[in-house]
């Protein structure tokens, strides 16, 4: 039979002369989906495949359906990759339709009823709605195009959990910006051409409108390191030129001094009341406020202690009306502890002094040791590198200049600055157990399972971003931003991912123990210890086979902590202590309800510490603001165990007559329940309340409610 | 002397994180006592040497900033004198830990006493509900006084551990 006689009969009924060339294009297609490029052999094969098989038929008309059958046959045996997705897109009709309508019954209820996942969305704004909608439908896309029948069961389930997934078909997750490396000779911003700014004044503006601008590419926590290496230089030249221009007015030399000084005390307070103003009113175009932290504090110079401290004061100070003053919620802070610098006796004691002040009264900073135990002070003291924390409390690993993955030899070392995170997979261990349970299999092997399938979404997401253009994000891969950052426009970013780590979370530890063997971590703690040093073992075997940066990461679960408790009474029932609340417990920390003293929190969180050295935060309850010797014994203990430490006060603040007191909730002067309430989320704060209403969700709004210890 | 609880890691009841004694036996029976249960002498448990080395412990470690007598009242007839001898013993073993001590009398009624050489902050005075505020440091009620002992005595008149101690 002639093929040029065959004719496909198409959906509407409508006829083609059969042609091969047009089965090439759609099986092109499908490869170019599943990231995979056909050799010219294989589409021979296919060619032949489907031209043979036509033959076979003996028909002069053939459906489409059936054509459909005969490439999906050709396709499994060159590359059932490919094969899956020409299948996902033949359904996609049926499918989209499915998609749409999901979309569109979730974008009825943000535009109606709003939308508390996360708290740094202002979910009334328009902007806001317009995105959390379009993140409905990437989320859609990714489940569909990206993740596989076994992914997409597990987190139907709830065994795992994929954060972010309407970000993660975009971009990457969090980063350390090298701000300096773009600031540095001047960049391009915008198609506009950035001198390197002259004076502070001008720095604190270009670097605000970086940091937004950069922002807004990614997804996660945007992290501005060491800002007072930053500012320094800028800071040196303002001081400069305001005393130039004092002793051109005919000052003498003592008294220029004197008033150049103040004028450039004055600049640093407004360059740091613009960045509180401008991070958190101007929205990214992400639709939330990007989650901005600066680290600062071990530049002891007069410039350097300059900005520590006047960050610290502005925090403090808070904004806002007279007598109605409010701290603000970004930038987060980081306070950089050095036992020599900042301990009892040392030159920069006095920056500690003005952080507890700081931290008393607004939580913030949290305080990071770079001398303590631990991975991130022996960086610091071995190489003299700071891993600062990104979003609420993901750290990076380390990556070396030469090595790579190890270090070369005793010269080479690590790099922080500059690198970044591609996501977060995390584990939902109470179900695993209960799972393992009921299928009477071992524990370990059914974590195996799951561990396996995050490595795999780990090693696509790889290869699939590695697809990214430069130009997704110039600041970051072309103007330095990112570390090797000096890519052309159209280049891939896939030289960039190389020191890029991906996350393994774990959460709800307490909830795990509890299951085990009805004790919590305060209690016991010995099956979530041996879980989570079996989970190190088993990702630092992966990192060796695979060559990627894993990590493992104590999963802040903000929505996800009343998630995880649906699912897992919808497979397993309620279990008491594990899942009779509405949420489970965050990570490793005990549960929020343990009547401990911080020093036995500290304890006993102490235990999991360096097994998750991918992202951890360690903090304490104080009821009282005023015993700033407590404070002061409970950081500087937390520094010496090498952790990254919280001050907890629950913040509330009367919008009526501006009164404030820790923890009410009606005003005891004016009777208002008009209040804005802060109160740590994890490893960052938030409004628990805003003008009496709640913008968190209702399990973590019953989690706060019975905090005894946190 | 009998006691009923030593408390660790506190820090409501003085400057950093503290171990409290809280006594048994108290006679100014104050309205809205927050622990009447610590009235009776006779109550709680005998103070042994089992739970001295319990407080002693507990100020071996460089995070504890020192002890706070409170109760019951440490100067009750039946516990002023044992308090007196652990308080003088802890400020020679502990020369750098602080003493506080919560009472009933006021510093008027009690100055005399041996005790207050060994102590760097009295709060005083009974607790009187009508003059409650909680936005007092320290102490429940506004007639009651946060005193600092050392600078009271060697300047002859009442001097406040924190002059600006009243609000928050």
């Amino acid at each position: 039979m002639d093929l040029k006689e065959v004719r496909v009969i198409k959906k509407d009924g409508t006829k083609e002369e059969f042609n091969v060339q047009k089965v090439v294009v759609a099986v092109n297609k499908s490869a170019y989906r599943a990231l995979i490029k056909f050799t010219d052999e294989d589409l021979k094969f296919i060619c032949q495949f489907v031209e043979e098989k036509v033959q076979e038929l003996g028909k002069t008309e053939i459906q489409i359906a059936e054509m459909h059958n005969v490439v999906e046959g050709a396709l499994e045996k060159v590359n059932p990759v490919v094969a899956k997705s020409y299948r996902d897109y033949r359904n996609y009709k049926q499918d989209f339709v499915h998609m749409l309508d999901e979309v569109y019954r979730k974008s009825q209820s943000i535009m109606y009823i709003g939308d508390k996942e996360n708290s740094n969305t202002d979910s009334a704004l328009v902007s806001t709605k317009r995105s959390l909608i379009f993140n409905e439908l990437n989320k859609e896309l990714y489940k569909k195009f990206f993740l596989t029948v076994e992914e997409l069961q597990a987190i139907r389930e709830g065994y795992i959990y994929i954060h972010d997934m309407s970000a993660r078909r975009d971009t990457m997750n969090c980063c350390l910006f090298d701000v300096k490396n773009v600031l540095t000779g001047g960049f391009e911003m915008g198609n506009l051409w950035y001198n390197e700014p002259k004076t502070l004044d001008t720095a604190f503006d270009v670097i605000g409108d970086i940091v937004l601008s950069a922002a807004s590419q990614q997804y996660g926590g945007f992290t501005v390191p060491s800002v007072d290496e930053i500012l320094e230089p800028y800071a040196e030249k303002s001081h400069k030129k305001l005393f130039e221009k004092y002793r051109n007015l005919g000052l003498a030399e003592e008294k220029a001094q004197e008033v150049a000084w103040k004028d450039l005390e004055k600049e640093m307070e407004q360059g740091f009341q613009g960045w509180e103003y401008k991070f958190n009113s101007v929205s990214s175009s992400r639709g939330d406020y990007p989650f901005i932290t600066v680290t600062s504090g071990t530049n002891i110079s007069i410039y350097g202690k300059l900005v520590t401290k006047t960050m610290l004061e502005v925090r403090k100070n808070g904004q806002g009306k007279a007598g109605h003053k409010k701290p603000v919620l970004f930038p987060k802070i980081v306070f950089l502890y050095d036992e020599k610098l900042h301990g009892p006796g040392a030159p920069a004691e006095d920056l500690f002094e003005a952080g507890i002040e700081c931290s008393r009264k607004t939580m913030y900073p949290d305080w990071l040791s770079l001398t303590g135990k631990g991975y991130v002070a022996s960086m610091y003291k071995q190489y003299g590198k700071i891993v600062s924390p990104m979003g609420c409390r993901a750290f990076l690993s380390p990556w070396y200049e030469r090595g790579g993955m190890n270090p070369a030899d005793v010269d080479d070392k690590p790099v922080f600055v500059g690198r970044f995170n591609i996501g977060a997979v995390s584990l939902h261990l109470p179900m695993i157990l209960a799972k393992s349970r009921q299928e009477s299999k071992d524990f370990f092997e059914v974590l195996d399972y799951y561990l396996e399938l995050i490595r795999q979404l780990h090693i696509r997401t790889y290869e699939y971003l590695g697809e990214m253009r430069a130009s997704t994000n110039p600041l970051a891969y072309c103007e330095g931003g990112f570390y090797g950052g000096h890519l052309k426009l159209n280049e891939k970013i896939k030289p960039l991912l190389k020191s890029a780590t991906a996350s393994f979370g774990i959460t709800a530890l307490n909830e795990l123990q509890q299951l085990y063997n009805k004790k919590s971590l305060v209690e016991d703690g010995e099956f979530a210890l041996q879980t989570l040093e079996y989970i190190n073992k088993k990702i630092t075997q992966f990192k060796q086979e695979d060559g990627h940066l894993y990590a493992i990461y104590g999963t802040p679960a903000e929505n996800l902590c009343g998630v995880q408790v649906q699912q897992f009474r919808k497979k397993y029932g309620i279990v008491e202590n594990v899942s009779d609340r509405a949420y489970v417990s965050n990570s490793f920390h005990c549960h929020v309800t343990e009547d401990i003293t911080p020093i036995q929190k500290q304890n006993l969180e102490n235990r999991f510490w360096d097994l998750s050295n991918g992202g951890k935060i360690q903090y304490v309850k104080y009821p009282i603001n005023y015993n700033v010797e407590a404070i002061k014994s409970l950081v500087r203990r937390a520094m010496d165990m090498g952790f990254y430490e919280g001050v907890n006060l629950s913040l509330a603040y009367c919008d009526d007559c501006g009164h404030e007191e820790l923890a009410m909730d009606v005003c005891p002067v004016c009777g208002s329940r008009n209040l804005t309430k802060i109160d740590r989320m994890n490893g960052y704060l938030s409004y628990s309340r805003v003008k009496g209403d709640t913008r968190l969700n209702d399990a973590k709004m019953e989690e706060i409610a019975e905090r005894k210890s946190m | 002397m009998r006691y009923h609880n030593i408390t660790k890691d506190d820090m409501l009841n003085g400057d950093g994180l503290r171990v409290v004694l809280w006594v048994a036996g108290c006679s100014h029976c104050c309205k809205e006592c927050h622990n009447p249960i610590t009235w009776d002498p006779n109550g709680g448990l005998l103070f042994d040497a089992a739970a001295k080395e319990e407080i002693f412990e507990e100020l071996e470690k460089d995070y504890i900033s020192g002890i706070t007598f409170s109760g019951g009242d440490p100067l009750h007839i039946a516990n002023a004198f044992d308090v007196t001898e652990l308080a003088k013993e802890i400020r020679v073993k502990f020369p750098n830990k602080t003493i506080w001590l919560y009472t009933g009398y006021t510093w008027e009624e009690i100055r005399h006493l041996e005790i207050v050489r060994y102590l760097d902050v009295l709060v005083d005075g009974e607790f009187e509900v009508a003059k409650k505020d909680l936005n007092l440091h320290w102490k429940g009620s506004s007639n009651q006084q946060v005193i600092d002992v050392k600078r009271t005595l060697k300047e002859g008149e009442v001097r406040l551990h924190e002059e600006d101690c009243e609000v928050s």
